[in-house]
């Protein structure tokens, strides 16, 4: 097992790297001379512009400036964003949490939800509860969920009032940031109504985005758990005479649920590119609405290390949720 | 038939499986004693219903199945009456089963010592520490040396014979007064399979409980059990004691099953007879005996109306459903060698 | 696992029958078929069908509701626009962009996935971990993500966003082609064609390609609904087709801010989406369950 966590860590090295090529070269194709883009309208004269070139080091090979960038990387250093002229990793250090509380929140609702509907659906197979469970899921799945925000919107904040339309806080409250996460700072403050109108702020984002891993979630359990009742060991349990409910929770969820934390793991990709919809929708103040600002008024070092950041954090979970698996399932922990 | 003070009696018990195309039925008026201390087997080929009837009796038929009629009294409880939770208190402790493939019927994502202490905390609401104890006493008495390292293991690290040994300290764990085996060693290796029979025998013996031996190799059949149920296609054919199997089968089915055994086809030289066709697929509805069709004695009356399991002779205790029992004299016996 | 029908014996089906009959039998799936092939049909003849061209404005029909609400106008069955364009035939327009550019994306992808897996699965050594660990870095950078950088690098357009969705979703189709190479190419049929003097590309479509196309067809199926919702999503955030192009995306994102006054502006062209990505997910699913060898009957 520590060889087999080892050699899972070193896998990581190569692709992180990758990634990295990958930014790097893919902005080098971007259209327009940085250089310009960092002087500004006013443009610069020739000599200027040598001196920024050699200040920049655009002036030697390419594969040195890759190094340097690497290194660069490595030192954590991902550049300035030309807009705001703040490092790259200190403003995503700032919009984080935001993405995070709210990616959090949507992931617990998702397998709060999922989980038992899934196991709902298999227990009570081919009846209503499980063909419902199983439409409900579909749609979800099928769902461009910024159309899906927009519908939340027009039904609960236009026609109904009940909920807030954007941001994380009502701007009459004056919350100090502790830890970035609203629900706590709120509870830190002691502001009971700072926090509920934090909660009421979250909710609608996060129903949007905890929508495509809810339905991805629902049908992996599904579909896991009816193999896993067709099991020997589940006629076993029921022999021992144990009672339903310890037979499904217990001896089938707990196989069942195996594959269903890979697919949980696997969503925080798509919890990225939700959260760069539903961000922007909600006027959400994190790191996919940063992103998608940045692509907009082309601050290309924001691109190229929001996504850097991005994808190094999908490594990350990816890895955890390897190392999860071997956790849970003894018969691949054995090998060698 | 039924008798009351008998372990478990069976009466008349009937499954139907329900499809898309109909229903069609596994089991048809299975009816079957078991008194303490005996071993009953039941010997039919895959699909004779031999699983179902053991499944039957312990609750355990699921959808599509469904027991459409029959009794299956257990020390004179009717256990089909009682609610589903009621039944399962007898379940794993008085009543208990163990399976063909060992290493799938354990659960992997458990040890094999959780899932034994499980049934003991379950049943006997043992404490932890005393199940572990009683648990590793449980593993050598079923002959496992290291029952320690057995007891942390997970089903995957142990070979298919150790697993069914963990399937039987599972099932004698609160010492029940029967015990079904459903083809408890077909999956094993052959000298993996004696052991296991004489493990089971030992412990039958031991511990005085009953036992139902479910298998398709008739020559299992007399190193473990009393009593033998021939089944075909969903019915009991023949009920007799071991003693008077091989000497004189009163049905043709019994007879040709015989015929087909290596140990007792005595003359050299000569092929051993198989029974020819094949059994009615599930769901085929068959009017007469459900043998006629590759009966070599199969007669008009046959085809046409269906014989019960009567007793073959006014004083035999032996029954055979069979219009035309082969008479138990040598003509037609198989013979013991 | 041939594809040849034997001669003498007309009663045996081809693998490819068998399938159709079991799919035939998933009326879901079927459903799933049958809108699809409505859709298409229907963006087909868009020109035929549509009252009115797709940017023509009527200046005295500003946000008309559709037919069912109070004040709705003869002659625009689900209200106008904000420019007073016809609703109805915007989104048969954008039928085609959608629905093309789909089939476009997946043909793309699934081309240029299967010849890298392909390569990846018949070389081996360094030219497969190269491919695997591109791929690699590829499927860890979020799908929009990835394709709003693609995009934002050549420029939003709608053949752009194209691109850029067609290079998202070629991870998949070069995984599966490589994975089905290598479990097919120790296969006792594929030795006796290579015994036969069969190599190289060759082998790949004469041989092998038939044999590994059950799951490509079931990626291409889900990919599709991918494209599309990608397609629709980059064309939402300005990425994608720029106004006034019909595309379902599109007409979302500029009708936005009319969500309160003429909700309608919003909820048709979403409709459209989730209705398109539904069908085919629906087709994808029965397909899957056809073509899968394990889940027989």
């Amino acid at each position: 097992m520590p060889q087999l966590l080892l050699r899972r860590l070193l896998l990581v090295i190569p692709t992180f790297i990758g990634i990295v090529a990958l930014t790097f070269f893919l902005i080098r194709l971007a259209p327009g001379d940085p250089i310009l883009l960092i002087a500004g309208e006013h443009g610069v004269s020739a000599e200027r512009y040598a001196e920024l070139q050699h200040q920049l080091g655009f002036d030697r090979p390419i594969f040195i400036q890759f190094a340097d960038y690497l290194w660069q990387v490595l030192n954590g250093n991902l550049g300035i964003s030309v807009v705001t002229q703040t490092p790259v990793l200190e403003e995503f250090g700032k919009l984080f949490p935001a993405t995070l509380e709210l990616a959090i929140l949507a992931i617990i609702l998702a397998v709060v939800i999922a989980i038992p509907a899934g196991v709902l659906a298999a227990v009570k197979r081919n009846t209503l509860i499980d063909h419902s469970i199983t439409a409900i899921s579909l749609v979800g799945y099928s769902m461009p969920i910024f159309w899906w925000a927009l519908l939340l919107i027009l039904l609960f904040s236009v026609n109904l009032g009940w909920m807030p339309v954007a941001g994380r806080l009502n701007f009459i409250y004056d919350i100090d940031s502790v830890t970035g996460f609203m629900l706590i700072d709120t509870l830190i403050a002691g502001d009971r109504e700072a926090f509920i109108d934090a909660l009421y702020h979250l909710t609608l984002p996060a129903v949007v985005l905890a929508t495509i891993p809810l339905a991805v979630i629902t049908r992996m359990t599904r579909s896991s758990m009816l193999e896993v009742l067709k099991q020997d060991y589940i006629r076993t349990a029921r022999a021992k005479g144990m009672s339903e409910t310890s037979v499904i929770f217990k001896h089938a969820l707990r196989n069942a649920l195996i594959p269903v934390i890979t697919v949980i793991g696997l969503q925080t990709s798509i919890l990225m590119t939700g959260a760069i919809l539903t961000e922007t929708i909600f006027s959400w103040p994190g790191i996919g609405k940063w992103l998608l600002e940045a692509v907009y008024r082309r601050d290309y070092p924001v691109v190229q290390g929001g996504v850097l950041l991005i994808a190094g954090l999908v490594i990350l979970v990816n890895m955890a949720v390897d190392v999860l698996y071997l956790v849970i399932n003894p018969s691949l922990r054995q090998q060698k | 038939m039924a008798n009351r003070d008998c372990l478990l009696a069976v009466e008349c018990l009937s499954v139907d499986f329900e499809t898309r195309r109909g229903s069609h039925t596994a089991i048809e008026s299975v009816c079957l004693d078991v008194h303490a201390g005996e071993t009953v087997a039941i010997v039919g080929e895959s699909g004779s219903g031999k699983s179902v009837t053991s499944l039957a009796i312990m609750g355990l038929i699921r959808k599509p199945g469904v027991i459409r009629s029959g009794k299956v009294n257990f020390n004179g409880m009717d256990l089909l009456a009682l609610s589903s939770c009621q039944r399962r208190q007898y379940l794993g402790r008085d009543i208990t089963m163990i399976f063909q493939e060992p290493t799938v019927s354990l659960n992997p994502s458990f040890t094999v010592g959780y899932q034994i202490s499980e049934v003991l905390k379950l049943h006997l609401k043992m404490k932890r520490t005393e199940c572990r104890k009683r648990a590793l006493e449980l593993l050598h008495e079923v002959g496992i040396s290291d029952s320690l390292r057995c007891f942390k293991s997970y089903p995957h690290q142990l070979s298919g014979g150790m697993n069914q040994r963990v399937m039987i300290a599972m099932a004698i764990s609160c010492k029940p007064s029967l015990l079904i085996a459903d083809e408890p060693t077909t999956a094993l290796d052959v000298t993996v399979q004696a052991q296991t029979l004489a493990l089971l025998r030992q412990l039958q013996k031991n511990n005085g409980m009953g036992m139902i031996f479910i298998t398709h190799d008739l020559s299992l059949v007399p190193d473990i059990a009393h009593r033998v149920l021939v089944m075909y296609a969903g019915q009991i054919v023949e009920n007799c004691s071991i003693d008077v199997l091989f000497t004189g089968p009163l049905h043709p089915y019994t007879e040709a099953l015989l015929k087909s055994l290596p140990a007792h086809h005595d003359k050299q030289g000569e092929r051993l007879s198989t029974i020819t066709g094949t059994p009615p697929r599930a769901g085929e509805t068959i009017t007469g005996c459900h043998f006629h069709g590759r009966c070599s004695y199969a007669r008009e009356r046959c085809k046409e109306s269906a014989p019960k399991l009567i007793a073959a002779l006014p004083d035999d205790p032996r029954l055979v459903r069979c219009f035309y029992p082969l008479a138990a004299n040598s003509k037609t016996s198989a013979g013991r060698p | 696992m041939s594809n040849a029908t034997s001669v003498e014996d007309v009663d045996v089906l081809t693998p490819w029958q068998e399938n159709w009959y079991k799919l035939r039998a998933n009326k879901i799936a079927i459903a799933g078929l049958i809108v699809l092939m409505m859709l298409i049909t229907s963006a087909i003849f868009a020109p035929l069908i549509a009252s009115h061209a797709p940017n023509e404005q009527f200046i005295d029909s500003l946000l008309a509701p559709p037919f069912w609400s109070e004040g709705s106008k003869a002659g625009f069955v689900l209200g106008t626009d904000d420019l007073g364009r016809d609703m109805l035939s915007r989104l048969l327009y954008g039928a085609r962009y959608s629905l093309f550019l789909g089939f476009a994306i997946v043909l793309i992808s699934l081309v240029t996935g299967v010849a890298i897996g392909a390569l990846a699965g018949m070389k081996q050594g360094i030219t497969e971990t190269v491919i695997l660990r591109l791929m690699d870095i590829m499927l860890a950078i979020p799908a929009i993500l990835l394709a709003i950088v693609i995009v934002a690098i050549l420029g939003a357009s709608l053949f752009n966003a194209a691109m850029a969705v067609s290079i998202v979703l070629l991870p998949h189709f070069v995984r599966i082609t490589r994975a089905a190479v290598i479990s097919e190419i120790n296969k006792d049929y594929v030795l006796a064609s290579r015994l036969d003097g069969t190599r190289g590309w060759k082998l790949l479509f004469r041989t092998l390609l038939p044999n590994i196309s059950a799951p490509l067809i079931v990626q291409a199926t889900l990919s599709f609904s991918n494209a599309i919702l990608d397609i629709a999503a980059l064309g939402f955030l300005g990425l994608g087709a720029q106004p006034p192009t019909p595309e379902w995306g599109t007409l979302l994102s500029t009708s936005r801010e009319f969500i309160e006054t003429a909700p309608w502006t919003v909820t048709l062209p979403g409709l459209a989406i989730l209705i398109t990505v539904l069908a085919s997910n629906l087709l994808g699913d029965g397909l899957r369950d056809a073509l899968d060898p394990r889940i027989d009957q």
